[in-house]
């Protein structure tokens, strides 16, 4: 860093710097823009932010103008191509010369400017409280995040007074024993219970107080690591009695608050509750508090499920033997259930909900282990019985299924929309056929196993639906000889894929295909691009796309990108479709030099996160590490996580 | 083929802005004003009406904005109901949108104003999480410094505010 400070001491104009580096370009194609600033930021130090970048391509555009540089070949226009001194143009004094200029006429400015507002402010800021009435400028102040809301408080008096609206908090968030100090709680109650509709609470004593009264409450979710801040008075009781309008419970990691007072309570006190989701995500509680007096609490609970369009329970049927049996045989008064997520322990608690859920559209399974013959007779048998229509299933770890009884589960269930097969090691090459073949799905997933058997060839000869929006494939380990290339030919009619996530083997020709393919691609992950070279790289400046058919990209994650060197990632930053990312990811781009910043900067104007992890250290990286200043490198709101195997 | 009749008989509507410049719009385009829209049902404007469709509110300078907006977007597919569970974004932005939006403060809460009259809902959401996106993550002096604020509490007042609303940070 200190040598870094030391350079930037020395102040040389931004045209001495290019010159010095046509200068060094002796060769006879001259210098291109990219190597002018990669000299800079080399020799001089310097990031190159949009002020700078602009000022060279100016002092190009002019010098060619002037004629004291050529644009060799005569190719391009503006500041493309690559330009070397003309014949007896010497251009400006170099850092060699330096020492005769007098030091006062050194042009000031280091790699940090000023930010610049992405939108501009130059025509002056206006207060949008008094542009604006106030109906709109609560709708500007509740998109916003609780933590920003607060900021806004502290602006002005007329600002405070807006953020002070109830209408603006309808959705709050309730950090971990944010009610702690005496008095906050009643405060809250008075001020915001009539309006909220939504809570969200980590878990804090008086939450009750704050509950007892909500008329309008739709959406509560209790969660907490440390369910003891819950135990003087349980927010679910005060619940059913002060928020008739629950529609949405989401009880996680705090089940021991689901007593059978609770439960027949909600039953009476919330009647339009029709979405329940108990979850324990740390799997600490399980079955020790759930439920524990299953005796009292499996009629209300059964009672509660009969009233469900959607239930949510991960984790818990298993451990809970006694509830589970008694839900079993409830299921078919729960005419309404729409949407089951459960992990079944046996095969007749799954049969029962088949063939006792008539509504029955969404089904996740976990850990079951569904075999072949379940799936070819039991499960058909019973879908028959219920006449349940599956639009979405979801199967976890189903290691005994193959791709015969995934056959019959298709045959039983036609016309899924989404499908997600995970960690269903036995599907083998004819189950990934199977499953990528149903013509109707928009979304599919398969990740886990290896998939023997499976060919490139495969993957092309199958198209894959062409409605699909998001699609996600991985394997912990592709058939040898799988590259990749055969996706191109399977997605090519994929027009409205907007999610794309890949650990196969990317082929050089896979990536500029997936950009001229799909045009509605928002988020592409591709985890393997170890075996791209710099052809890849190129392929994406000769690709010819209309401007307006280039995919908007918002999320782009590159891993194991080896080949990224200063120049291919000179080719993706001149593509449209990086302009509009708010996420880049580069994972072992070992190759990039000091440059890879600042042109990622002028690239993405919007990116927020920019991750570059295990790749090189660069002295004036660091310096964004230690500074935590991204605008050093043109960067405006970004967000830039570096990490590397070495400094 | 009925379609298309319908069509070739009634292409485009006249609109005309508050100083009174006239903008020709196909009908589909500007039928994304949900005001124009109803306008249109109410007056069940006669297919070969060529009077302009009135709208006091909006000057030509925004009313063109607002045209390329809908132009732009006509083919989108209808607006999908908020999912509640979610949590709210304004990350999601389209960037032909934000490149839209990138106007000087005065022009971009013209377009919260006019798209809020005109009742296009797709407009609207953009334009105010555009100037939520001014808001967010800054601190205070900064918000000021963005909308060129005075701030007008005294050092207590901060303090009592900040004070106030400490329940709503996360530890």
């Amino acid at each position: 860093l200190s040598a870094l400070l030391a350079i930037n001491a020395m102040k040389f104009s931004t045209r001495e710097m290019v010159f010095s580096a046509i200068r060094s370009h002796t060769g006879k194609s001259g210098a291109s823009l990219m190597a002018i600033k990669k000299y800079i930021i080399e020799h001089f130090m310097l990031a190159i932010d949009r002020r700078l970048a602009g000022r060279i391509r100016s002092i190009l555009r002019n010098s060619v103008i002037n004629g004291t540089l050529v644009r060799v070949g005569g190719r391009g226009r503006g500041a493309c191509g690559s330009f070397r001194l003309s014949r007896g143009s010497a251009g400006p004094a170099g850092p060699a010369a330096r020492s005769s200029r007098p030091a006062s006429t050194a042009r000031k400015f280091g790699p940090i400017q000023e930010p610049k507002s992405s939108i501009s402010s130059e025509g002056g800021g206006r207060d949008p409280s008094e542009q604006l009435p106030q109906a709109l400028m609560i709708r500007i102040l509740s998109e916003l995040d609780q933590p920003s809301r607060m900021k806004c408080a502290l602006v002005s008096r007329a600002w405070h007074e807006l953020v002070m609206q109830p209408l603006v908090w309808r959705r709050l968030h309730l950090y971990y024993d944010c009610l702690g100090k005496p008095g906050v709680a009643s405060r809250l109650s008075r001020w915001l219970s009539p309006t909220l509709v939504q809570v969200v609470s980590d878990g804090s004593i008086d939450l009750n107080i704050v509950l007892a009264d909500c008329p309008r409450l739709q959406l509560l979710t209790l969660r907490s690591e440390h369910c003891e801040y819950y135990a003087e008075g349980n927010p679910l009781i005060a619940a059913v009695k002060g928020c008739p309008r629950l529609r949405c419970l989401r009880v996680l990691d705090c089940d021991s608050l689901l007593t059978p007072d609770t439960l027949s309570g909600l039953l009476t006190g919330c009647p339009r509750l029709d979405h329940l989701e108990l979850d324990d995500e740390r799997k600490l509680f399980l079955s020790s508090t759930v439920f524990s007096d299953a005796a009292a609490c499996a009629q209300p609970f059964c009672k509660l499920l009969a009233s469900l369009t959607s239930l949510r329970l991960p984790n818990f049927l298993e451990s809970s033997r006694p509830v589970a049996a008694a839900v079993s045989e409830n299921w078919p008064n729960c005419t309404n259930l729409v949407c089951l997520d459960v992990a079944s322990a046996t095969e007749s608690d799954l049969l029962a909900a088949i063939s006792g859920l008539p509504s029955l559209q969404e089904l996740s399974e976990r850990l079951l282990a569904i075999t072949d013959q379940l799936a070819a007779s039991g499960i058909p048998a019973a879908v028959r019985r219920s006449g349940c229509r599956l639009r979405s299933l979801q199967l976890e770890q189903c290691s005994p299924l193959s791709a015969r009884g995934l056959r019959a589960l298709l045959t039983a269930w036609p016309g899924l929309l989404s499908l997600r097969l995970r960690n269903c090691q036995q599907l083998g090459a004819e189950g990934y056929l199977l499953a990528s073949g149903v013509a109707t799905l928009t979304e599919l997933e398969l990740t886990g196993p290896a998939w023997p058997g499976l060919r490139d060839a495969d993957l092309a000869s199958q198209p894959l639906p062409s409605g699909l929006k998001k699609l996600l494939l991985s394997s912990n380990g592709w058939p040898f000889g799988v590259t990749g290339l055969g996706l191109r030919a399977g997605l090519a009619t994929c027009r409205d894929l907007t999610h794309l996530t890949v650990d196969l083997p990317c082929h050089d020709e896979l990536l500029p295909a997936l950009l001229t393919q799909l045009p509605r691609l928002r988020c592409l992950r591709l985890a393997d691009c170890s075996g791209l070279t710099s052809r890849a790289w190129q392929g994406l400046s000769n690709l010819r796309i209309p401007a307006d058919s280039w995919p908007d990209l918002h999320e782009l994650h590159l891993h194991q990108c080896r080949s990224l060197t200063d120049e291919a990632l000179a080719n993706l930053c001149d593509t449209p479709a990086v302009r509009g990312l708010r996420h880049l990811e580069l994972h072992s781009s070992r190759l990039l030099g000091p440059v890879a910043l600042p042109m990622i900067a002028e690239a993405c104007p919007w990116l927020a996160v920019l991750e570059l992890k295990n790749c090189r250290m660069h002295a004036a990286w660091l310096a964004v590490m230690f500074t935590r200043d991204p605008h050093m490198f043109g960067f405006h709101r970004t967000q830039i996580r570096l990490s590397a195997g070495d400094y | 083929s009925q379609l298309s009749n319908q069509r070739a008989a009634m292409p485009n509507i006249k609109l005309q802005s508050s100083d009174n410049e006239i903008f020709e719009v196909e009908l589909e385009i500007a039928k994304q004003s949900n005001t124009i829209k109803t306008m249109l049902e109410d007056l069940s404007v006669s297919d070969d009406s060529d009077d302009p469709v009135p709208l006091p509110n909006v000057n030509a300078a925004i009313l063109k904005k607002v045209i390329a907006w809908c132009t732009h977007h006509k083919d989108d597919p209808p607006p999908v109901e908020e999912d509640e569970y979610k949590e709210r974004r304004t990350d999601d932005i389209p960037t032909w949108d934000l490149e839209f939006m990138k106007v000087d403060q005065g022009t971009l809460f013209e377009i919260i104003l006019a798209s809020n009259y005109l009742d296009i809902k797709g407009l609207l959401d953009v334009a105010c999480k555009t100037v939520a996106n001014m808001i967010k993550g800054k601190s205070p002096e900064e918000i000021r410094k963005t909308f060129n604020i005075k701030c007008d509490f005294t050092a207590e007042e901060l303090e009592q505010v900040r004070k106030e609303n400490e329940w709503c940070e996360e530890k």
